[in-house]
């Protein structure tokens, strides 16, 4: 009998390649992380990535890299759902497609027919087309919106052009969303914002598969604090889960005792919410999460808990954070 | 279920032991035990097309794997004949839409991309190093009663393209060689199909009366107890209900049911 770690093959074991792409500087540099990987020249990454009857969930356990050319749109307006802490042009990049993370409540397991990974690395391309929303008011781009980015720099190495890009351009706002151990190799910059996602540790033992734990997390914060980088906290989706009340009463405390908090920028918070259409796939994915079976309710086309269970659970998150930090840095939805 | 289809008896013939199969009482081409059906489909894709539309009373998407098994020709010398390989990669000599076989399971099988063709080919200009007459098809049909992931291609090589000559004995004696690879990819194809949820409360459906969008509503409950609580819902919540004797009645046992469930 094989255990199931045996059983499949490693992540990134196959690398998906656009035939042009191959032998070009970021393939090798890319490539050359996984010397064992076997090759797959490819004409289109939609070739693999929307290949008809995949099951995501059966993907997970072994997802594989495609290397691609974005030759569409690459910034897009932020979602409505989404925070965008008081910037007036909110806009999101998304130069990967899905994540290393297995988190259960993930929107992206039913944005994506695929959990397989795609990596756009024309990053000079998103570049330009960052150059033709800079002059909007205030604006505010989110780089890691549909995948961890940070998660994957030490692999993919994309981060560098961002870096330099965003010391050229301080009128715009960067974010990088996170679960991962991030190091960036930047210098602290006003418009860079580190955003790390945090919650509890039974949650995140629960349903975010593969990511590290808390107090590793809160580590890298209060790292990140000590370096001079503008650290967000984003405690997001509060999950209804068994004894939820106590749990997150402990987690902010938790927070309290290990966190400088008037070094903190800001904080986002929110329940769990979906766009309807992306939660039935996600349950047509056969994730086999008990995220894909709760009785939620569907409120103007999004699922997420009834409108009584969703504010009891924002109070035990945002009642306990606002005795300890300005209210006004608490974004909320 | 697991489905083996190979295009020659003689491919077959070495499986057929190997897998403990049993020859059908009502298909002379078919061989089965209790999770393996073989099919031996004849050559060329029409052959396996037909072949395949035996299949179309199958529902369960998730719970069939489907493998291709036989031989191959080779363009590349190196290789020696007998040598097998897992397909990652289908192209076909009438399409230019190449199909990827999910490769999740882990293998000892080397890997290599196949080009389907109409006709034997009788030299050695193939884009790919190995060339069948019916992966391509194969994979389009399977793809009809099943996921990608659950859809694999051995290839074994028989011969080299520019001399296709071989016996129904070289061709047994090949499969042979690697009857205990094969088998051990199987078994890992049934561990890791055992892995996924079934929905197999129809009994007590059946019995309440429910209907479809009862049973799916409860479908989706008894997934999410499980995955919350770790706990199966059995006859602790499903049983001690009498047969209801209307449908006001049904829909009671139903949201009581549910609310236990929940």
């Amino acid at each position: 009998m094989k255990l199931k770690n045996s059983l499949y093959k490693p992540m990134f074991s196959h690398i998906y390649a656009e035939s042009k792409l191959i032998g070009s500087q970021e393939f090798n540099r890319i490539t050359g992380n996984f010397p064992e990987a076997v090759i797959i020249p490819i004409t289109h990454y939609k070739d693999v990535f929307n290949k008809p009857g995949q099951h995501p969930g059966v993907q997970q356990n072994s997802k594989k890299l495609i290397l691609a050319e974005n030759r569409g749109r690459k910034i897009y307006p932020g979602a409505p759902y989404c925070h965008n802490f008081g910037h007036d042009s909110f806009f999101y990049v998304s130069q990967i497609l899905n994540c290393p993370f297995d988190c259960s409540y993930c929107y992206l397991k039913g944005k994506f027919p695929s959990s397989n990974i795609v990596v756009f690395i024309n990053t000079e391309d998103y570049l330009n087309e960052i150059d033709q929303i800079k002059d909007s008011s205030n604006p505010f781009v989110t780089l890691s919106y549909d995948s961890d980015i940070a998660a994957l720099e030490p692999i993919l190495g994309l981060m560098d052009e961002w870096y330099s890009y965003m010391s050229k351009h301080p009128n715009i706002t960067f974010e990088l969303r996170t679960k991962s151990l991030f190091n960036p190799t930047c210098t602290p910059m006003d418009n860079f914002i580190i955003a790390v996602s945090l919650l509890p540790q039974q949650v995140i033992s629960l349903y975010e598969n593969g990511t590290p734990d808390l107090y590793l997390r809160i580590s890298m914060i209060n790292r990140l604090i000590e370096s001079n980088y503008r650290v967000r906290l984003a405690i997001e989706p509060i999950l209804d889960i068994e004894n939820a009340e106590e749990i997150y009463e402990n987690f902010i405390e938790e927070i309290r005792n290990s966190i400088d908090l008037s070094q903190i920028t800001d904080v986002s918070t929110g329940c769990f919410r979906m766009p309807v259409d992306y939660y039935k796939n996600m349950c047509r994915g056969l994730y086999g999460h008990f995220i894909n079976y709760y009785p939620f309710e569907t409120i103007e086309k999004q699922v997420r808990y009834s409108k009584i269970r969703e504010q009891e659970l924002l109070d035990l998150v945002i009642k306990p954070l606002s005795l300890l930090m300005d209210k006004s840095k608490i974004y909320a939805r | 279920m697991i489905f083996i289809i190979c295009a020659l008896k003689c491919e077959a013939s070495p499986l057929i032991s190997t897998f403990k199969l049993k020859l059908s009482s009502n298909n002379k081409k078919c061989y089965q035990s209790d999770d393996v059906t073989l099919y031996v489909s004849g050559v060329g894709s029409e052959n396996i097309q037909k072949s395949m539309t035996t299949l179309s009373h199958l529902e369960n998407k998730s719970c069939n794997i489907f493998i291709n098994i036989g031989v191959c020709g080779c363009n590349d010398r190196s290789i020696q004949r007998g040598s097998a390989f897992l397909i990652n990669e289908i192209c076909c000599d009438s399409s230019s839409i190449p199909h990827y076989p999910d490769m999740i399971i882990s293998s000892t099988f080397s890997e290599s991309a196949c080009t389907t063709y109409s006709s034997v080919k009788t030299d050695s200009n193939c884009p790919t190093p190995l060339a069948d007459m019916e992966a391509y098809t194969f994979f389009e049909e399977a793809l009809k009663h099943t996921n990608s992931n659950n859809i694999h291609i051995i290839k074994i090589v028989s011969d080299y393209m520019d001399s296709p000559d071989i016996t129904k004995n070289e061709i047994s004696g090949f499969i042979n060689g690697n009857r205990r690879e094969i088998f051990e990819h199987v078994s890992s194809l049934r561990i890791a199909l055992n892995t996924i949820i079934s929905d197999d409360y129809s009994d007590f459906y059946d019995s309440y009366k429910f209907t479809a969008s009862m049973r799916i509503e409860l479908n989706r409950l008894n997934k999410y107890r499980l995955l919350r609580y770790k706990k199966e819902p059995g006859s602790e919540i499903y049983g001690g209900f009498n047969t209801p004797i209307d449908k006001k009645e049904s829909m009671r046992i139903f949201h009581e049911i549910k609310k236990q469930l929940i």
